[in-house]
């Protein structure tokens, strides 16, 4: 299993088609892992790039940490794993806060980023944010095991377990919550203005975030919205399709 | 384990018993003995492997069995409910039928 020791923890990093000269990176979000990517979205984009995918620290096979959720230490992860596979220059997308990563990414650092995607980013300032992205009721109810899911057997005592290890180590016993919480100003912040990347915003037409949405598409001056059927889950949704409106979008069709 | 290697040869009961190894590798011995993986084990309802297992299995079969098969394609022509629903026979079946 690929993995790369970066700001002093081991990364899962996961690549397809490395022969490509074009890069794609793919940023999941929290309590998610590269696994939403791997199976349709990756495949589908490596057919003609060469695609990167990593786990957040604490997140999928990466290693544990009870810090380092902020926004700049995620992007100092990224910047350290893409230097040490070489990679000096990228198209980036982004899900979620993996969408605020990017987006983050892209201001810290945008020499390297040659085109963004933002899926479904939410606006880190509204207070209810994490409420409309994660369903902490849900994690909580895995995590004690009184979820009608677990019930139908569709999640077994083994995966339970280790729902509950993961919810417990990232939200009772690393600063993950805290850290996501200080970025509430970053859509504030006027740096994004200043995103002159030729940006494609992609959003699910029943999503909570659809304000972020026309917030970031005021803000970017190159950025087109799109919005699928589908709500804020949309690339577990449809892959497919937005896998498809990701490679147009490269090819300069949208 | 993990060595890209030529395996032109395997029998479908040698594949079963290669995938079984894979499986408790990822899984751990300490959850899992191989009695209780069977040839139409479901990944997530009968091995209660969640997606990121999921990948690390991919892994080892593409690592192993190298240019051979092209289990990534497979994959992403399967929807997701399929792949929540896919057991250990199919993908025997589909190793089996890029090997003859």
């Amino acid at each position: 299993m690929p993995f790369i020791k970066a700001n002093g923890i081991e990364f899962h990093v996961q690549e397809m088609n490395r022969g490509a000269d074009k890069i794609i990176v793919l940023i999941h979000g929290m309590f998610a892992n590269l696994s939403m990517y791997y199976f349709k979205i990756a495949p589908q984009l490596a057919k003609h790039y060469h695609v990167v995918m990593y786990d957040f620290r604490s997140h999928g096979m990466s290693q544990k940490a009870k810090t380092g959720f902020d926004l700049i230490s995620l992007t100092d992860d990224l910047v350290s794993i893409l230097d040490q596979l070489n990679v000096k220059s990228f198209y980036l997308a982004g899900y979620s806060y993996g969408a605020i990563v990017a987006l983050k990414m892209t201001t810290r650092f945008p020499e390297k980023v040659n085109e963004l995607i933002v899926i479904e980013a939410p606006d880190p300032g509204v207070t209810d944010v994490l409420e409309q992205t994660i369903d902490f009721q849900q994690l909580a109810e895995y995590a004690h095991g009184d979820n009608a899911v677990s019930e139908q057997k569709l999640i077994g005592k083994r995966q339970l377990e280790k729902y509950k290890r993961s919810f417990t180590q990232l939200m009772d016993e690393s600063s993950a919550k805290q850290d996501m919480f200080d970025q509430k100003d970053f859509f504030k912040n006027n740096l994004i203005d200043r995103i002159n990347q030729r940006t494609l915003l992609l959003y699910g037409l029943s999503s909570d975030c659809k304000d972020a949405c026309n917030e970031l598409y005021d803000k970017i001056p190159n950025s087109s919205a799109l919005f699928l059927d589908g709500d804020h889950r949309l690339p577990i949704q449809h892959p497919d399709k937005v896998a498809e409106e990701i490679e147009k979008f490269l090819l300069h069709e949208l | 384990m993990d060595q890209i290697t030529k395996q032109t040869e395997l029998s479908k009961d040698e594949i079963f018993v290669l995938l079984r190894t894979f499986i408790i590798d990822v899984i751990g011995e300490e959850f899992i003995e191989a009695s209780e993986i069977q040839l139409n084990s479901s990944f997530t309802r009968d091995l209660d492997m969640d997606s990121i297992e999921m990948v690390a299995f991919s892994e080892k079969v593409k690592n192993y069995f190298g240019d051979e098969i092209d289990f990534t394609a497979w994959l992403s022509g399967l929807d997701l409910d399929q792949i929540i629903e896919l057991n250990l026979s199919e993908i025997v079946n589909f190793i089996e039928s890029c090997l003859s």
